[in-house]
């Protein structure tokens, strides 16, 4: 098991949770909390200790009744926090790895787990990876678990991203925050079926930049290259013609990516290097 | 071994020919892209590409194949020139140290200066050789006896060399041409007859030959096929070779007379040229230029030549491209960075 800094980020879940379990966020269900949810007759909602004497004097003088009222509550619930995490083989390559992957993991459990939440790993590439997932857990041990999970993954052994499906049929939890660590440097279409498949959570997907998606690795001459995933090689005579049809074939993908976010009412946060936990709770802020 | 009309000194170095694969496997450059899908699909590039795989190819065997060392082989060859076969007879005795003798001055006896008829004669004899590119020359030098020093050669070298070594140090005293026109005669023996066969006589004396040398001569210039020229450095004032009218009365039995004589009975082309000064000793040797041009076989050796210059200029050209290239491409990932 690895040092880790304990950063943390505030998060809010946008919805109200039902649930039995008392947990950190607006629930729909009546119970101990802290949130007023009106009154209720005492013989409705045997509970003498929430008796309110001042409301239902105010209530019986207004109605001629003679009833008793009862504070009641909503309840606050917890929700599960989903970590898919794309371990294809092009999120190990410049200046991204799995080391930045796995404190994101570390982050993300931290902060669920301390604050009552679940949380819950799906490791995926051309298939789930079954060997880097993790059922939604409220243990303390598990952020350093998963983050080591992460760590010492194996390399991807096919080329894609397939298991993103996959991984959003393991997603199984009532109310969850999805999310979506990748580079999203595959076709637009997955990413489309998985946000379908996922549109009943609340999705975040963290889009990590490459270097070269930044900048191209040439700025003339002969460049060879190869596919991190497929292992495909390319090679071209960069020159200022090539310069901008690559650049135009990677605006358009982003472009492409970011409309199918639109479509799906999710906020992308773009991540270069590591995620901080300053950087999530300015997510949930809406302050980028 | 032969390979490409080449010969090979080395050819086990041709065993490594296959590592000019090498440039289509290897991958050291590669850059590992996260989506290949963003880099657009060029012909062009793909053109460049091969091309500069080509190249390296191209270097790698020009390389291996200097490394296996071809060259041409000796090789002899005959051409057809125009030309002659020379033997030149050369004087060696102690007259031919002395100036031209011209009426109404001294002899004098002038040994080894500038003026002296050996040096004249080798002199133009220089000159007579280097204006004929196809001609075999020999050379003998005779004194009481006939030295061969050079056989018939085509080597302008050796030929020019033998010459200047004839015109130094001083001459011998006894002079004996039968015999220098004897072994001149029998350096052609046993050769293939390829054109015209000159023994050029260079003296300034003659002498009376005994009956036997006569008859040699005469059996071996007819059957050899000869032709004679005598250069006649002339010695005393005013004589001349052919008899006329109002000769002096003590030239007729000069030995030179005789001489005169007994070529003119040869039966052989045969032509004598009296020289009294430089000029007309160039003037007689520009004659023989003119009428001794016939079509003659040459043969050439053409020496070993290495052939391995061909080869480093092709990978020094092609390896220039791909240093441009590699430079030009070094520039661009640095500019890409910046």
């Amino acid at each position: 098991m690895s040092e880790q800094a304990h950063d943390e980020f505030n998060y809010r879940y946008p919805h109200n949770v039902f649930g039995h379990i008392p947990g950190a966020h607006t629930g729909t269900s009546l119970g101990t909390g802290d949130r007023f949810a009106g009154f209720a007759d005492l013989f409705d909602y045997p509970d003498p200790r929430r008796l309110d004497l001042r409301a239902s004097l105010r209530n019986n003088l207004s109605t001629g009744e003679n009833s008793w009222l009862v504070r009641r509550y909503q309840q606050r619930s917890p929700i599960t926090l989903w970590m898919m995490a794309d371990l294809s083989r092009s999120m190990a390559i410049s200046n991204v790895n799995h080391n930045q992957l796995a404190n994101l993991t570390h982050l993300i459990a931290h902060s669920a787990i301390g604050l009552g939440d679940r949380f819950a790993l799906a490791g995926f590439d051309s298939d789930l990876r079954r060997d880097v997932s993790m059922m939604p857990t409220r243990q303390r041990s598990m952020p350093l678990l998963a983050a080591d999970m992460i760590r010492d993954a194996t390399p991807a052994k096919s080329a894609g991203v397939n298991g993103l499906i996959s991984a959003a049929n393991m997603i199984t939890s009532t109310h969850a925050i999805v999310f979506l660590a990748s580079d999203f440097c595959c076709d637009i279409e997955v990413v489309d079926k998985a946000f379908r498949q996922l549109s009943r959570y609340t999705v975040i997907p963290i889009v990590w930049k490459h270097d070269d998606v930044n900048h191209l690795p040439s700025h003339a001459g002969w460049t060879e290259m190869r596919d991190a995933e497929t292992g495909e090689r390319r090679s071209v005579w960069m020159r200022p013609s090539i310069k901008k049809r690559w650049q135009k074939t990677m605006d358009e993908h982003f472009e492409q990516l970011t409309a199918c976010f639109m479509r799906h009412r999710v906020r992308p946060l773009f991540a270069e290097g590591d995620v901080t936990g300053e950087q999530l709770t300015q997510y949930f802020l809406g302050r980028n | 071994m032969t390979l490409l009309g080449l010969q090979w000194a080395s050819p086990m170095m041709l065993l490594l020919l296959p590592l000019i694969l090498l440039p289509w496997f290897t991958h050291n450059q590669d850059k590992i892209v996260a989506w290949s899908h963003f880099v657009p699909i060029d012909p062009l590039s793909n053109v460049i590409g091969s091309t500069l795989k080509v190249l390296a190819s191209l270097v790698l065997s020009c390389l291996i194949l200097s490394l296996a060392e071809p060259y041409i082989p000796e090789k002899k060859i005959e051409r057809v020139g125009s030309g002659a076969e020379v033997i030149v007879l050369v004087d060696r005795s102690r007259s031919m140290d002395d100036a031209f003798a011209i009426k109404g001055q001294l002899l004098m006896r002038s040994v080894g200066k500038s003026d002296s008829k050996r040096r004249v004669a080798k002199k133009y004899l220089l000159e007579f050789v280097n204006k004929r590119p196809d001609d075999r020359f020999g050379f003998v030098l005779f004194s009481d006896q006939a030295l061969d020093l050079l056989p018939l050669t085509y080597n302008k070298a050796t030929i020019n060399a033998t010459i200047n070594a004839s015109a130094l140090g001083k001459g011998l005293s006894e002079t004996n041409i039968a015999n220098a026109l004897i072994k001149a005669a029998e350096m052609y023996e046993g050769q293939t007859y390829r054109g015209s066969r000159i023994v050029l006589l260079v003296s300034d004396g003659g002498q009376e030959f005994d009956e036997e040398a006569k008859r040699q001569i005469t059996a071996l210039y007819k059957r050899e096929n000869l032709s004679l020229y005598w250069l006649y450095m002339r010695s005393v004032t005013g004589m001349t070779l052919e008899e006329s009218a109002n000769d002096n009365q003590r030239w007729t039995t000069t030995p030179e007379r005789k001489l005169h004589r007994f070529f003119k009975s040869l039966e052989i082309p045969y032509r004598a040229f009296e020289i009294e000064s430089l000029k007309s000793f160039s003037e007689a040797i520009d004659e023989i230029d003119k009428q001794e041009y016939q079509t003659l076989i040459v043969e050439q050796t053409l020496p070993r030549e290495q052939k391995m210059i061909p080869f480093f200029w092709g990978a020094l050209l092609a390896m220039l491209l791909l240093v441009m290239a590699q430079f030009y491409t070094a520039w661009g990932v640095r500019k890409a960075h910046e």
